[in-house]
Order: C-alpha cells, then sequence, then structure tokens
C-alpha cells in the first residue's frame, strides 16, 4: 500500500507526510462547513419560538412570514460550503505547480522520469496527489452540500419555506 | 543501430537541426563536437525524445518509443537525477523503473569514485554531481548511452580518470555518443567524431583514418569548420588601428 502511494508522487516526495499535511486541511474546511448547521439550527429553533407566540394571530403571523421568510438554501450555505472547492482548487493548482517546478529545479529530474517505460508517469506523478486532494474536497462538498440541504429541509418550520423549486437556489 | 533520418527542428523561426542524416552502430565511441548552438544538445534531446522534431529516429529498426526507451540512457551537464534523494534511492529507483540495471556496475563506480551514498545529491560539490550522473546513465543498462557535456566542472584528472573508466568498462552492445568541447583530450578515446555546424553534419570521419591520413582530430575539426588562424591577430590589428 505505502509503495503504491509512493509510485503516486514524485520520487523526491515523501506521500505520507503530503497527506499528513493535505488532510488536516480538508478537515479544518469541512469542520468550518458544520458552522452552517450550528448557526441555522439556533436560527430555526428561534423561528419556531415565533412562529407559536403567533400562532393565535394570523395577520401577524403572515407579516412575520413575509418579512422574516427564509432564504433559499445556497444563498446562506455557499458561505460555509465554498471554501471546500476552492481549497480543492489550490490543492490542484499549487501541488501540480510545485511538483512540476520541482522537477526542473536543481536538476532536470524531469527528463529522467520523461525516459520512463510508461510515458503517463512523470505526469501522474506530478498531478495524482494534488488531484485526489481536489476530487476529495469535491466529493466532501458534495456529501456536506446534501446533508445540510437536508438538515435544512427538515430544520426549518414549513411555514417559511421558499415555495417548492425554490428551496435550493432560489 | 542507432540511425536518425532527415531530422529537423525548429525553435520558432530558428532552424536548430536541418534535416540530419546520421547512423551509430552499436559498440562504437563517438564525439559529436560543434560550437556553441550547433545543434548538439538538440540532437540529443531529439533522440530521446525530449522534444518534438521532424523526421525519422529508429532504434534496432524501431521508432523510438515506450518498448524501447529503455536501450538510451543520457548523462547531461544539466543533471537530470534527482536532487533530494541519495544515491542509494536512485539505485532503488533506477531497479525499479530499469529491468536492465546494472546494480553491480553502479556500485563499483560509486566506490571508484568514492562517492558517499547517503547523502542527497543536492550537498555533493558539481563534480560529485557530474561523476554521479554519468554513473547512472552506464549502469542504467542502456545500449546507447548519450552524453552532453558530461563533464562541465569536473577537473582534468577527474576526466582522465573517467575516460579510462569508459573504455574499461564498455561492452561491444553499448554505443557512446558523446558531446564535449574538450577535442583534444577525447582523441584518444573515441573511435569516430560528428561535426556539427548550424544543425548540419560538416564532419563524419573514424579516428583510425585520421590517424592513416597523419592528421590531429584538432586539425580536422579546424579544417572542416574552416577555422581562420589569422583571425585573432586581425581583430587585435584592427583595435590597434582604432586606439
Amino acid at each position: 500500500m505505502a509503495r503504491r502511494l509512493d509510485r503516486l508522487a514524485p520520487p523526491w516526495q515523501d506521500a505520507r507526510a503530503w497527506l499528513k499535511r493535505a488532510i488536516p486541511a480538508v478537515i479544518a474546511a469541512a469542520l468550518f462547513s458544520t458552522v452552517y448547521c450550528g448557526n441555522y439550527s439556533t436560527q430555526c429553533t428561534e423561528y419556531a419560538r415565533t412562529l407559536k407566540r403567533f400562532a393565535g394571530d394570523r395577520a401577524r403571523l403572515a407579516d412575520y412570514i413575509e418579512f422574516f421568510g427564509i432564504q433559499p438554501f445556497w444563498t446562506t450555505a455557499r458561505i460555509y460550503l465554498v471554501p471546500l472547492p476552492l481549497l480543492g482548487a489550490v490543492v490542484l493548482l499549487v501541488g501540480a505547480a510545485a511538483n512540476y517546478l520541482h522537477a526542473r529545479s536543481g536538476a532536470r529530474s524531469d527528463y529522467t522520469l520523461r525516459r520512463l517505460r510508461d510515458p503517463w508517469e512523470y505526469h501522474r506523478r506530478c498531478l495524482a496527489l494534488p488531484l485526489a486532494g481536489m476530487l476529495a474536497c469535491l466529493a466532501l462538498f458534495a456529501l456536506l452540500t446534501g446533508v445540510y440541504y437536508w438538515a435544512y429541509l427538515r430544520l426549518t418550520p414549513p411555514e417559511l419555506l421558499p415555495p417548492a423549486g425554490q428551496r435550493f437556489w432560489g | 543501430m542507432l540511425e536518425l533520418k532527415n531530422v529537423k527542428k525548429s525553435y520558432g523561426s530558428k532552424e536548430a537541426l536541418h534535416g540530419v542524416d546520421l547512423a551509430l552502430p552499436r559498440g562504437e565511441i563517438v564525439g559529436l563536437f560543434g560550437e556553441n548552438g550547433a545543434g548538439k544538445t538538440t540532437l540529443m534531446k531529439s533522440i530521446l525524445r525530449l522534444i518534438r522534431f521532424e523526421g525519422e529516429i529508429t532504434l534496432d529498426g524501431e521508432p523510438v518509443g515506450r518498448k524501447n526507451i529503455e536501450k538510451l540512457s543520457f548523462a547531461t551537464s544539466e543533471h537530470s537525477f534527482f536532487p533530494d534523494l541519495t544515491p542509494q534511492a536512485h539505485r532503488d529507483f533506477y531497479a525499479e523503473h530499469f529491468e536492465t540495471f546494472n546494480e553491480k556496475r553502479c556500485r563499483a563506480l560509486m566506490e571508484f569514485f568514492d562517492l558517499p551514498t547517503d547523502k542527497a545529491l543536492k550537498s555533493f560539490s558539481t563534480g560529485q554531481k557530474n561523476q554521479f550522473e554519468v554513473i547512472l546513465a552506464l549502469s542504467q543498462g542502456a545500449d546507447y548511452i548519450l552524453m552532453d557535456e558530461p563533464f562541465a566542472g569536473n577537473d582534468v584528472f577527474n576526466r582522465e580518470d573517467f575516460y579510462k573508466v569508459l573504455l574499461g568498462l564498455l561492452t561491444e552492445r553499448e554505443t557512446v555518443l558523446l558531446s564535449t568541447h574538450l577535442i583534444e583530450e577525447v582523441s584518444d578515446f573515441i573511435g569516430r567524431a560528428v561535426l556539427l555546424r548550424e544543425g548540419v553534419i560538416v564532419g563524419d570521419v573514424g579516428t583510425e583514418e585520421l590517424d592513416d591520413r597523419g592528421e590531429t582530430l584538432m586539425d580536422y575539426v579546424k579544417t572542416t569548420y574552416r577555422y581562420r588562424a589569422d583571425r585573432v591577430a586581425k581583430a587585435l590589428e584592427e583595435m590597434e588601428g582604432e586606439a
């Protein structure tokens, strides 16, 4: 396994050390997104309490809904979720650029990598880990977006939800 | 046999190789000579497919590709090793990627040149780096060893040692194409001289033939290049005249 992992990284790079640096960054971005859930559930508790207070007064309730009607999911959630794909893009661009530049600094190591039997070995070693990092960020982004949207639908008082079809993007 | 047919290469509007034809049979040490910018490095990089070119380059009748790329090795003054790795790590890498890697030869050469095995290459002196670069090229197990100015920065004793080792080490299967400016120094070690000028082969001669003619390699190079010995004196005269 370790050997296979090493073949995905440039010879000068310790794949495990790279993962040790990348994984905490991805976890931090994922954890940051959970702030959305915390904030939103507190907000929904407040909405539910207000709705209960206005339960007997339909006119005030209607005003309240019109005034405080909840924003579509993406309008508020994106602030917390977008750092994940952004981090993915940074991992890919910076990681790949660093590998390609390193292959030409101090010596032309790329000549050796480009002379190997597998013509893709050079690019595979320079791109595999940054690409895997970006894909992990995108997968986590998709997963968390799904989970948070599900929570948005479950936690939001039904009276306050935007009309169907406008709940995700608006 | 390594064969080049009508190989052309341009960098923008500048043509670096103008339809080069060359054949290198096995078991030869060939010197490739030419002024800076003559196309020596471009020729080698074309053979190794490190750059795109027009024309045809074949290795034992087959185009150079993934099947036979291992038959070629390369030592360059730019260095193609991994500076962060130790020689031991290079040996492991070469053993893993080149089926014909000659571990025994590599160890013997490392010992001969007294190179440390556990220090990263970036901490080596320029001379040691050159030595290691050539050791890798000689140990890869390639049939055709291309060397582009491999001794730039090495002292004369070091270079002398290398030529001797090279002669004693190479088998009948191995061909060396050595690009260098040190014409006189290598004249006793090469069997053939190829002269490149402005991307064209202007001379190709066996050293035995030169011996028979009573001509030195340096004389041959100067004649073929139409070197004007009075050039310096004329320039100095003109400068004095201006003053």
